[in-house]
């Protein structure tokens, strides 16, 4: 195992992690943009999708700061769970709604614009 | 006996959809990308093309992999005694480089395509039958 390599991308992810949200947020921002020119309902979709997954990636990122194999038994069970699957879950959902608030929007201006009759 | 996989969608078949359902949005994003920027010119389309083709990568490959448990991941790898670290650790650089900057690269391509003045510079079609 290249230790330069391991120093980076395993001690040091929460750069790269940063750069992850740094990229949902420009995600959101697009989309923010998108729904006040086109005033779709779809940008407004793919809003809420980026919304969802920041919220979601945040959630995973604190949850793997704070619990470790270390403090592992300390919490409840309940609250483990719980604090794993809300974020995958956002995730999840937030995933869907941009791809099919992206889809939708690329649809309207494609509809608006048709390359073949 | 059944694999984990199997296993899995015996008793939590949620879970156990996610991959699919993963595959599935990693690419549509793929497909939907290349068809809003297949006429485009400029850096627009391009960063927007590059982020959805890593984001395809990490979402269709990588992580159903990782919930399959095919890979170790790098948490992991010390209960793990017959994996190979570095391997693993490979895996982890494409799950990381895949992701985080995919989503930096289609959020700048989609901010630059919200901010653009025209993103769509498809050919003008004329047409007889419909104008």
């Amino acid at each position: 195992m290249n230790p330069v390599l391991f120093e980076i991308f395993v001690n040091q992810a929460l750069v790269l992690d940063l750069f992850g949200v740094i990229g949902l947020g420009l995600v959101a921002f697009g989309a923010i943009r998108l729904a006040a020119r086109f005033g779709s309902i779809n940008a407004r979709m793919m809003t809420w999708g980026a919304l969802a997954l920041i919220l979601g990636r945040v959630g995973i990122l604190a949850y793997g700061a704070i619990v470790t194999p270390a403090n592992f038994m300390e919490f409840d069970p309940t609250v483990l769970s719980v604090g794993k699957n809300v974020p995958i879950g956002l995730m999840t959902l937030g995933l869907g709604m941009l791809v099919v608030g992206f889809w939708s929007h690329e649809r309207d201006l494609s509809d608006a614009a048709p390359d073949g009759v | 006996m059944l694999g984990p996989p199997l296993a899995t969608l015996m008793t939590d078949p949620l879970a156990a959809m996610r991959p699919v359902f993963l595959i599935l949005m990693g690419l549509s994003l793929l497909l939907v990308a290349w068809r809003l920027t297949r006429r485009s010119r400029g850096w627009c389309g391009r960063f927007l093309m590059a982020g959805a083709i890593l984001l395809a990568t990490g979402y269709a490959l990588v992580l159903p992999l990782y919930e399959a448990r095919v890979l170790v991941p790098i948490s992991m790898i010390a209960y793990y005694p017959d994996a190979d670290a570095g391997i693993a650790l490979g895996w982890h650089l494409l799950k990381v480089v895949s992701m985080n900057g995919g989503w930096l690269l289609f959020g700048t391509g989609l901010a630059i395509m919200a901010h653009g003045p025209s993103p769509l510079r498809r050919n003008p079609q004329f047409s007889i039958v419909r104008p």
